[in-house]
């Protein structure tokens, strides 16, 4: 075999080890990561109900209405309302009696209207729902996730997950709290997400929406650490080109 | 008559023991109704698997399942085409007019006045009562003198009248003394146009016989040549009679590979081809009909594989062909690498030249429906060789990039349960017919891809693009020249296998791609380490100042390939 042909193999083979090397980089990549099999944006519910009995007279804001809190939501005209006040008794939280006498029911928090219950005209019972508040800033994904047992022995604490949006956005989130049981010898873990970006989203995102979660593993493999070296030796690379320019 | 034929001392199947009964045919097992059944078992592995692989439900992702499907497509199209072609192989293709003549073929009467009973190399040979004049051509081209001197020898000594012709393209004064010895006729061209198929032309210039067989500088044939292949020609249709190619040198992996591969071809499908008159001369161990070539100027010499389309262009001009698998001439089977990889180009690029130029079902062309299917086949055969390294390349997708074939909820047992189902019985129908199984045909089957993808590209381009060797005609040449694809894909393949290992361990499951791609890195292996022994070898040899002379086989021994018997 003459030199050119052996310099033709070893070329061909630093090139095979190459393509070796990215596609292994790539796959630590992926490795270090998993897909949820199911996951929703979640929020935490106030429900509004009615302290005395007694019939509606005006509703003042709609599903999807965004209210503060003590915005006025429900007027009630109520007789017992009355009857409790000649006796003295401390008006609830969060209601005022107007200038004809009327309840008013108001948001206990800010938030979203997400459900009403109660419509102008209906009679409603002492403790009867009038409508749902979604709180904000209370938005979480509830992420579900399939491992192998040496997945789950990877989940770090406070994992990063990264949560993929209807729309394509992505956010990033951290797993606050994981719960596991095992189902065929497969850990099914129930991850709680955080995300300071996603009340920030406003409309889009509201509770029940699907997304994706992508948790990360702890990777810290002799593949992530090389990889790493490399990648710091390639940021370095314009910085010399550079110097040597100069 | 009766007397002369009991004086005659060579008539008949003479190497027979009197009280055994004469041999049945040599592919006895392509008449056997439990190959029916086998078969018919076969096609059903193949067809079930065909629907695993095609059932929308089990796809994967698209690229390896493209990959997947279409080398399985190529590799399933020849095997029921190749199985349809044994089963056809079972008719014995000497009729009455061939026996007929075989037993008018010497005038006994002559023979006992010229006092040449002991010399049946004298005896004239008679079609219709007519003398028929034969020419045997030897091809040389810088073999070694000895091995010349054993082929032509052999050739002088068959029974029937004949001239023999030594073509020498070699231009060996050795050779010129060695047919002045032996009394061969010695020829040699001016200039070397044409190769093999110019070098024969050239000689039917000279030669004037009505019957001319061809044998490779290699290739011993036995006294019965003529014999059982002339009789052929009292038919006025038939063209050339070939004759199987039988290999005596089976001492490494590459000529026990190559040999079993072709001694199916040449004892099943061969045999078969006979059936739909299409099979194919294969340049050596064969009888020309003289005018049936003139008819086309000479042997097709535009091809490296000229002995393919010369017969194609005579199937073309309605002549029929005569195929007996009947171990006539001995010879030897590629032993390198080297050797192995130029053969295949070869053979190959004439299979695609078909395919790209002269396709068989275009409507100039003038062929049976038979005729064109089996042309197909050979047009389109190396594809099956291509189809090995798309399937290599799908388990380092599924390892590098989770990019699987078949849908994952198909079960890994399933799936080997249906490649069962399509390759154990190929096995097993190769166990039946051949008597046994060589790993080695897995192993050459399974690394060749390069050559035959080079042979396409060759074909399509319509290039000749060979191996750009230096190095002297007798020095060593290291077989890595031949094989750095192999080399690189078993790196890929290795380095892969590794990975996959890491993968499934931090997985915690094993997988079947690893597991196909360890299997995948053994194969290429064991290639790479056969290339190692042979370079080994080579260097050596080349040390040596001259290398002993091979251990001959002795012309007369049919060395059956795979022990079928």
């Amino acid at each position: 075999m003459r030199w050119t042909a052996r310099l033709r193999l070893l070329l061909g083979v630093l090139l095979v080890l190459g393509i070796v090397a990215v596609a292994t980089y790539h796959l630590n990549e992926t490795r270090g990561r998993v897909v949820s099999s199911s996951a929703q944006v979640l929020g935490q519910d106030l429900t509004i109900g009615a302290p005395y009995g007694g019939l509606v007279l005006d509703r003042r804001v709609d599903v999807g209405t965004q209210v503060h809190q003590g915005e006025p939501l429900f007027v009630v005209d109520s007789a017992t309302l009355s009857l409790a006040r000649s006796t003295g008794a401390r008006l609830p939280a969060a209601t005022q009696v107007d200038a004809q006498g009327h309840l008013v029911v108001q948001a206990t928090a800010d938030g979203t209207v997400t459900a009403v219950k109660a419509e102008p005209g209906s009679t409603v019972q002492p403790g009867d729902q009038l409508a749902v508040l979604q709180r904000v800033d209370t938005l979480y994904v509830e992420a579900h996730f399939t491992l192998t047992p040496q997945q789950y022995a990877r989940v770090p604490e406070k994992a990063a997950v990264q949560v993929q949006l209807p729309d394509g956005s992505t956010l990033d989130g951290t797993a606050d709290e994981v719960h596991v049981t095992t189902v065929d010898g497969k850990a099914e873990a129930v991850a709680t997400v955080t995300s300071p970006q996603l009340d920030a989203k406003g409309g889009l995102v509201a509770a029940g929406a699907p997304v994706t979660a992508e948790l990360e593993l702890r990777n810290d493999g002799w593949v992530t650490r090389t990889g790493d070296r490399v990648r710091a030796l390639l940021d370095r690379v314009p910085a010399l080109i550079g110097r040597i320019g100069r | 008559m009766a007397i002369a034929e009991t004086t005659a001392p060579t008539r008949g199947r003479h190497h027979h023991d009197d009280a055994t009964p004469a041999r049945s045919a040599e592919n006895q097992a392509a008449r056997s109704p439990s190959l029916t059944l086998l078969v018919l078992g076969a096609t059903a592995g193949v067809v079930l698997y065909a629907k695993f692989l095609l059932a929308p439900a089990n796809r994967g992702d698209w690229l390896p399942y493209l990959m997947v499907i279409s080398a399985e497509t190529v590799l399933v199209a020849h095997c029921l085409l190749a199985m349809w072609t044994i089963l056809s192989g079972g008719a014995n293709p000497r009729r009455f007019a061939f026996h007929h003549a075989q037993d008018r073929l010497y005038d006994w009467a002559d023979i006992l006045r010229e006092r040449s009973s002991d010399e049946p190399w004298r005896w004239a040979m008679y079609l219709h009562d007519r003398p028929v004049s034969v020419d045997v051509f030897v091809t040389t081209c810088g073999e070694d003198p000895a091995l010349i001197r054993r082929t032509v020898t052999a050739a002088m000594a068959m029974r029937g009248a004949h001239t023999v012709w030594v073509l020498d393209d070699g231009d060996s004064d050795a050779v010129r003394v060695l047919a002045a010895d032996v009394g061969a006729r010695y020829v040699r061209r001016a200039s070397h146009g044409g190769a093999k198929a110019g070098n024969i032309n050239h000689a039917l210039t000279l030669a004037r016989g009505e019957l001319f067989a061809i044998f490779d500088a290699d290739f011993v044939p036995m006294p019965d040549f003529l014999h059982e292949t002339v009789p052929f020609f009292a038919e006025a249709d038939v063209a050339f009679v070939q004759t199987p190619q039988v290999y005596g040198n089976l001492d490494t992996v590459v000529s026990r590979g190559a040999a079993y591969m072709q001694s199916v071809f040449y004892q099943f499908v061969q045999p078969g081809r006979n059936r739909f008159n299409a099979a194919f001369c294969v340049g050596t161990n064969v009888v020309f009909r003289r005018s049936a070539i003139d008819q086309l100027g000479g042997l097709y010499s535009d091809s490296k594989s000229e002995d393919v389309w010369t017969s194609l262009l005579l199937h073309e001009r309605g002549w029929r062909s005569v195929y007996i698998p009947t171990p006539l001439a001995v010879g030897d089977t590629p032993e390198t690498i080297e050797a192995y990889s130029k053969q295949q180009l070869r053979w190959a690029t004439g299979g695609f030249e078909i395919m790209a130029t002269h396709w068989p079902w275009s409507r100039a062309r003038r062929l049976t429906v038979d005729q064109r299917l089996q042309y197909t086949v050979t047009a389109t055969h190396y594809l099956t060789g291509i189809a090995p390294l798309l399937l290599l390349l799908v388990p380092p997708l599924q390892i590098f990039f989770d990019l699987t074939p078949m849908n994952l909820s198909v079960k890994p047992l399933t799936w080997v349960a249906y490649y069962a189902g399509f390759y154990l019985l190929q096995i097993l129908l190769a166990f039946y017919t051949l008597g046994s199984f060589r790993w080695e045909v897995l192993l050459l089957a399974t690394v060749s891809f390069p050559i035959y993808v080079r042979a396409l590209v060759n074909a399509l381009t319509r290039r000749d693009q060979a191996w750009h060797v230096t190095g002297s005609r007798a020095g060593y040449r290291s077989p890595f020249a031949f094989v750095q694809p192999q080399v690189l894909m078993f790196v890929l393949l290795a380095a892969t296998t590794v990975v996959g290992v890491w993968k499934d361990a931090g997985n915690g499951y094993p997988s079947l791609a690893l597991a196909w791609n360890a299997t995948n890195t053994l194969i290429l292996g064991g290639f790479v380490v056969t290339a190692l022994r042979e370079g080994r070898r080579g260097r050596r040899a080349a040390r040596r100042p001259a290398a002993p002379e091979r251990v001959d086989v002795l012309p007369g021994v049919p060395a059956m390939i795979g022990g079928a018997r």
